[in-house]
This record gives C-alpha cells, sequence and structure tokens, in this order.
C-alpha cells in the first residue's frame, strides 16, 4: 500500500509521539465527551492521511471486536453497582480502546518501516540498533516466505503438518524436524545480509551519515492538536 | 598492464578449515577491462569476491600474499560486489534507501548521499522504482538495484557473483547492455562464473580458477587455444565449435554457418534416435491433466488464468516463461501445494488438490529451486530414506541404497548432506525423488547454481526417470538444453498459456519472441533441427558433429 498526501510528509518522530502517546494519554484522562471527539479527529486524520477507513477497519477489526465484546462482559462480571451504570462505563472503556487501536493502526498504515530505523538514528540511538531493526523488518517477509517454502518440502516428503487426531503424536517430532532447517537457513539468509552490509561499506568503527531532521508545517500541525487534546484532557481530569 | 586490482600470491583459510580455499592465487584484473573469472562449483571464485571486497576481512584470514592496492576497511567501497541471491543481497526496506545506504555508511554529506542515489537512479533504473519495496522486484531489477547502489558507493570495480543465476533469457540480455553501461561509466567489471554464454564477446580478460588455484590468465582468445579442456564448457556452441574444429578463418562461427553445413551431404547419424523416434516414443497416455485451472493469491490480483494442458506418461514436458510469469505457480497447483480456485487437475482420474499429503508425495515429487529448502536430514542415506519411511514403503535400505546409487552419490551416504557441494545437493534430491518413486517429477530451475558438469549429470537423471516410465514437468531458462532434453513445452505469459507445442517449436517460439539471438535465430533452429534429426542427445553432440563435419573439409 502507498500513500501520498500533505499530512503523510508529517515525520516519524511527530507521527510517533502524537499518534502513540500524546492522543491515546488524552483518550484515557479526559471526559467521555472528549473521546467522542478525539475518535472524530481520528477519522478525520484518516481522510487527511490518506489511509482508506476499509484498510484500518482491515487491520483492526479483530481487536476492535474484540474489546466490545470482551471489555462489557469483564464491566458485568467485575464492576459493582447499578447495571445501567455498568453498562455506560463498559461503553466509555470500550470506546477508548477503540480509539486506541484506530489510532495505532493509522500510525502503522501511514508509516513506511524504513521510517523507524531513520528516526531512530535521528534521536540518536546508536547505529547498531537502528540497523539491527531494519534488518529485521526486513528479514520478517523473507523468514516466512522460507517458512512456507520449507513446509511445502515437507509436505511433498509425505509428512503431514495439520492438525489432526492421527498425526497429533508425530506432530512435536515433526515441528522439531521442520525448525531446524529453517533455523539454519534463517542464520545462512543473516549472514549474507550482514556481507551485504559490509559491501555497503558498514563497519562498525565509523560514523555514518544520519538523516537530517527537518520540522515542516504538517509536523508542527500534527503535535500542536495532539498537545491541544491533551491539555483539555488534564484540564477535565 | 595496468591493473587495477592485484592478488599476489594469495593463501586462505577459512576459520576452522583444514585445507587452503585459495592457494598461492596470483592474477591481476586490468583496468577499465570486463574481466570473468571462470571455475567449477566449489573452485574459490566467491572467495575471490569476498576477499577482493573486503568481507573476509572480519573472519578467516589471509595466510600469506596480499591484495594490491592494500586498503584499509575505510576504502573497502572501491570494490563493489553484486552477490547471487536477489533475496538476501538487499539490506533496506525501499529501493532509494538501499542506493543511498553505501554513501551514508561512508559518513558523506547527506545532500551528497541524495545526489549520488538519484543520480545512480537515474543512470540504472528510473526513478518510479525509488519507494519500492524489494519484495515486488524481479531478480533482474533487484540486480539492477544492487548495481546502482554500488555504482552510488563510487566504486573503482564491481564484481558480479554468478549473475545469470537468477535472471531468465530476456534477462540475460538486458544484462549485457547493462554492463556496457557500467563500463562507459569507467566502472571496471568482474564477472565470477561458469557460464559466459551471450557475454563473451564483452569479455576482454580471463582468469581460469582451479580447486583454490589459478590455472591460467590472459586475453581469452588465447587461453581458448591453450588451455580449451578448462574453458570451452562456459562459452556458447559457436565458440565451442570454433575451437574444437580448429576453424582456420578469423572470423567467429555463426548459427547460419552451423546451418549450412548440417544440410551439407554426409551428415553422419549420431545414433538411432532420431528426430522422429524421439516424439514418437512418447506414449499417448495422460499423465496430468490442467482443465481450465484459475488460481488467485488474494481476490484482487488474479495470477493463473484458464490454463489448461496435459502431460503424457513418460513425458518431459517444459514450462517456460519470463521471471514472475506463474511457472512456478502453475507447478505448485499440479503438485497440489496450492488450490485453484476453480478448475480441476487430475492424474489417473483423481483430483490431486484432494488427495492427503502423504499419499500424493506417492505420485508426486517436487524439487525445489534451491536444494537446502528440501534438506532436513544429518546424512545422506537419512535424507534419502526420509520419504519412503513416512510413505511407509516397503524394502526401504535398497530403495535408498538403489537410488544413491543411480544418481553416483552412493559413497557418501553416511556424510552429512552440509558437506556436499551445491550440484552434489541437487543430485541427492534427485535421489529422494527416485527413493520415493513418484509418477511425476516437478523440477523448479534445476540448473540453477551448476555448472556443465553438474548440469549434465542432472539432465541424465531426468533421462533416468523418463526412461523408467516416469513424467517430469521442468521449468527452466536454459532454452539451449530444451530441443534435447525435453519433448513437449509450453509458454507462460502473465499468468496465461499463450504457446504449446513440440520443445523444438517452443525453442523457436522464445528466440523469435525474445528477440534474443536476433536475425541468427532461425538459423539456430535450422542448426538444432538438423542436429536432432541426426540424433543428437545433447548440445556436445551438436558440437562434435559439426566440428566433425568441419575437419573433415566439408565446411570450407
Amino acid at each position: 500500500m502507498s500513500y501520498a498526501s500533505f499530512i503523510n510528509s508529517v515525520s516519524f518522530w511527530p507521527k510517533f509521539l502524537s499518534l502513540l502517546i500524546l492522543i491515546p494519554i488524552a483518550a484515557f484522562l479526559g471526559p467521555g465527551w472528549l473521546v467522542y471527539i478525539l475518535i472524530g479527529f481520528a477519522l478525520l486524520l484518516s481522510l487527511v492521511l490518506n489511509v482508506l477507513l476499509r484498510d484500518i477497519w482491515k487491520s483492526s477489526r479483530i481487536y476492535i471486536i474484540s474489546v466490545v465484546i470482551a471489555i462489557p462482559i469483564l464491566s458485568l462480571i467485575f464492576l459493582k453497582g447499578d447495571i445501567a451504570l455498568r453498562i455506560s462505563k463498559a461503553i466509555d472503556l470500550a470506546l477508548r480502546f477503540s480509539l486506541l487501536i484506530i489510532v495505532g493502526s493509522e500510525f502503522s498504515l501511514a508509516t513506511n518501516p524504513s521510517e523507524i530505523p531513520q528516526g531512530l538514528l535521528q534521536a540518536h540511538f546508536p547505529k547498531q540498533f537502528a540497523i539491527t531493526v531494519m534488518i529485521a523488518f526486513r528479514m520478517l517477509p523473507l523468514i516466512s516466505k522460507k517458512i512456507e517454502t520449507i513446509s511445502q518440502a515437507f509436505r511433498m516428503r509425505g509428512i503431514e503438518l495439520e492438525f489432526k487426531i492421527k498425526n497429533l503424536l508425530k506432530l512435536p517430532l515433526t515441528y522439531t524436524m521442520l525448525v531446524t532447517p529453517i533455523v539454519k537457513q534463517t542464520l545462512e539468509m543473516s549472514m549474507n545480509l550482514y556481507e551485504t552490509l559490509l559491501a555497503r561499506g558498514y563497519t562498525k568503527e565509523r560514523s555514518i551519515t544520519v538523516p537530517p531532521f527537518t520540522i515542516r508545517l504538517a509536523d508542527i500541525a500534527l503535535i500542536s492538536i495532539s498537545v491541544f487534546f491533551l491539555y483539555i484532557s488534564i484540564a477535565n481530569f | 598492464m595496468d591493473f587495477i586490482l592485484e592478488f599476489q600470491k594469495v593463501d586462505y583459510r577459512y576459520p576452522g578449515a583444514v585445507s587452503l580455499a585459495l592457494n598461492n592465487v596470483s592474477f591481476g584484473i586490468p583496468r577499465g577491462s570486463i574481466t570473468s573469472i571462470i571455475g567449477g562449483t566449489g573452485s574459490g571464485k566467491s572467495t575471490i569476491i569476498a576477499l577482493a571486497a573486503g568481507i573476509f576481512q572480519e573472519y578467516g584470514k589471509i595466510e600469506q600474499g596480499k591484495i594490491l592496492p592494500e586498503r584499509n576497511m575505510e576504502q573497502n567501497f572501491r570494490v563493489g560486489a553484486v552477490f547471487q541471491n536477489p533475496a538476501t543481497q538487499i539490506h533496506q526496506l525501499r529501493v532509494i534507501d538501499e542506493i543511498r545506504s553505501g554513501p551514508i555508511y561512508q559518513g558523506l554529506p547527506w545532500d551528497e548521499c541524495v545526489k549520488r542515489a538519484d543520480q545512480s537512479l537515474s543512470n540504472l533504473l528510473t526513478k518510479d522504482y525509488a519507494l519500492r519495496s524489494p519484495d515486488k522486484l524481479s531478480a533482474g531489477e533487484v540486480q539492477r538495484v544492487t548495481i546502482a547502489a554500488a555504482v552510488a558507493m563510487d566504486c573503482e570495480v564491481l564484481f558480479f557473483d554468478e549473475p545469470f543465476s537468477f535472471l531468465d533469457t530476456r534477462g540475460r540480455k538486458d544484462f549485457t547492455e547493462l554492463l556496457r553501461n557500467i563500463q562507459n561509466q569507467g566502472i571496471t567489471c568482474v564477472i565470477v562464473t561458469h557460464d559466459l554464454r551471450q557475454i563473451e564477446e564483452l569479455v576482454n580478460w580471463l582468469i581460469v580458477i582451479k580447486k583454490g588455484k589459478v590455472v591460467t590468465q590472459g586475453i581469452p582468445a588465447q587461453i581458448l587455444k591453450e588451455y580449451p579442456s578448462d574453458v570451452l564448457p562456459v562459452f556458447s556452441l559457436p565458440t565451442q565449435i570454433k575451437i574444437l574444429s580448429e576453424w582456420k578463418e578469423s572470423d567467429s562461427i555463426t548459427w547460419k554457418i552451423i546451418a549450412d553445413l548440417l544440410h551439407k551431404p554426409g551428415l553422419p547419424l549420431f545414433s538411432k534416435n532420431t528426430i522422429e523416434k524421439k516424439y514418437s516414443s512418447v506414449p499417448e497416455a495422460k499423465s496430468l491433466t490442467f482443465s481450465n485451472v484459475n488460481f488467485a493469491y488474494n481476490s484482487s490480483k488474479i495470477e493463473i488464468k484458464d490454463t489448461s494442458f496435459s502431460m503424457n506418461k513418460g513425458e518431459i514436458f517444459a514450462l517456460l516463461g519470463a521471471n514472475g510469469s506463474g511457472k512456478s505457480t502453475i507447478a505448485k497447483i499440479a503438485a497440489g501445494l496450492l488450490k485453484p480456485s476453480s478448475g480441476q487437475i487430475v492424474f489417473e482420474n483423481t483430483d490431486v488438490t484432494k488427495i492427503a499429503a502423504s499419499t500424493r508425495a506417492k505420485t508426486i515429487a517436487y524439487l525445489f529451486q534451491q536444494p537446502d529448502d528440501m534438506i532436513f536430514c544429518s546424512t545422506v542415506a537419512n535424507e534419502v530414506a526420509l520419504g519412503p519411511q513416512t510413505m511407509k514403503l516397503n524394502q526401504i535400505e535398497q530403495r535408498t541404497s538403489e537410488a544413491l546409487k543411480s544418481v553416483g552419490l552412493y559413497e557418501y551416504q553416511d556424510r552429512s548432506p552440509d558437506t556436499l557441494s551445491g550440484g552434489e545437493k541437487r543430485l541427492l534430491c534427485f535421489a529422494t525423488a527416485f527413493s520415493q518413486d513418484a509418477e511425476i517429477i516437478i523440477l523448479d530451475e534445476p540448473e540453477y547454481g551448476l555448472d556443465k558438469k553438474y548440469w549434465k549429470l542432472v539432465q541424465q537423471s531426468i533421462l533416468k526417470m523418463k526412461e523408467s516410465g516416469k513424467s517430469s514437468l521442468l521449468i527452466t531458462h536454459r532454452i539451449e538444453s530444451l530441443p534435447f532434453l525435453c519433448d513437449r513445452a509450453c509458454i507462460v505469459e502473465r499468468g496465461e498459456i499463450v504457446y504449446e507445442g513440440s520443445s523444438l517449436s517452443a525453442f523457436q517460439f522464445v528466440l523469435k519472441k525474445e528477440d534474443i539471438f536476433d536475425e541468427e535465430a532461425e538459423y539456430m533452429v535450422n542448426a538444432y533441427s538438423k542436429a536432432l534429426e541426426s540424433g543428437c542427445k545433447n548440445e556436445d553432440e551438436m558440437v562434435e558433429m559439426v566440428s566433425m563435419m568441419i575437419r573433415k573439409g566439408q565446411g570450407n
């Protein structure tokens, strides 16, 4: 998925600070009416971020549905007092958690994984840490593809990997056998990636160029709005 | 001679290894040249790249000798390297970040990093690629990104490790253009390979390496005369014919000359296996039938469209097409690993998708592109026995030893598969298929990473399957072997079969479509057709036959 809009030019740190710290704190400290405003703001933000509501729903529905079901049940069991009050509290809590999930999902959909290591470098995290994070992001799809291929190779040798009653006793041994080539090949892949790093001239000793951090209008706008919401929420706490 | 990089009596040993990986290796790479280092599997070619690019300065050590000009870690970027495997040679998450990474790791000012990356991107790719993820690129595109990254580092020498391994026929042709482009930018190119077809005319310096030692180095024409047996297999058929026939004329041998020679009277009959026999020997009984198969990984993108074809019993059937055209998807559907969204795949009146994995393996064996993906056990014998044990077949020991003998690995039965070379691992995979006694064997680019010696052994294994009445579905980019090896072929384009016919006609279709040998294509097909007619069973026999004709004086 690729998104491009004015707000998408927001740098990693303002986006991180705003969507994953300021707005969630405001959502939990603020009064109930502010939560509705924040949900409205999150939906409006999705339009500006050019993130489709459908995509947000797709990536977060499982969590939202779980929260909407689990919180009222838990509230009815554990909270004391009038049933109407308990239901109202449960709805309030469910809304706050759902908001958290929505802004988290917006952050992940509007952030390219490559922004994260760059952001870490800009925040003066050690370069080894930033590069490790980047390699981890790079490795995930490679490992997942490898696991799929190796599982297919298992099946082609007549080994069943499905959870069936007749297989249950064999499964631990089968999965142990499956792990060995996956670990071996993951190590090989990481060695290859490390060699690529070296071929690009990476050394432990030399310091590397850090992408400059520039504050843009979009950064200021997003941070200001988030701070404003936090202020209202603390003022009404 | 002005060498840009020179190895002087270098001895190198891997940590913990008993024998030397490089033994007293001395050679030079002329400045501005396109040099090729050639040698068989395990000859030490990749070790040379790693040492030249400074990758091995961190582990292992040069026991003797030196590499000139001497560099410290800070200067390693002068030598760039493009590795073999596309998946693991990009460590960043976007194309532009990968290209920028070299200047960034050199600690150059940010503006300079951006400038160099943008320039390199527009020279070797287009700006549209900047924000794309490496996972969405083809093998050829990944190769270009890696080259662009090396060029952005301002390297003087660029090493390519087996650049053709993952490239389709079109990709090979594009690579020759790319090589010219890089050379024009003043970069010395070194191609480490066991296959020089299509780029042999560009190479102006050759270094031959064997078992960690340099056999010779010099101008290709000279080496071809002095050491033909060491270098011939990596050259194209016309060059091989020229050398073997001791062609008197200074000009190269063209496919037109070869075709003319083969049409002259007195052509010997190589064996009784003439073209008519080859095709008529295929029994008509159906083995595997695809009927109107559609497949989509997700609802938005259809990968395979309305595909229908059938394989006969005892037939070698090829699936051809560019990278990403859907060949592997079709093969995996045939193996029952992917379920089609509609249509049917039938083997002897049974729907393949409805058979359990354990039963299916008795019918269909699948040889993955990379042998390491399908090797799980601690010894060679256990690996071969794994399938029969799982399927509860009888006479497991006998099956195992017979399968190992048939691929020439019987003596290695107690060894760990990790100690085998790439070619031997591929043969081990064949042994696993033999021991399963499957009726159909599916081979996904079995030529990957193999030198000519092992490719020949693999072809022999495929033919053995055919002799025992088994069918093979072969995905390959090695179209030159197609007319000899396969009976029929189909060509896949964007998930659709656009052509189906005899292997020779498919060969003709590909050559014309890809415009690979330009005006020579027609003569090439003609020559192959005539060679098949005269009973040649492989490319080597064709070379021998034409050389014989020339030597007999009928060509001049």
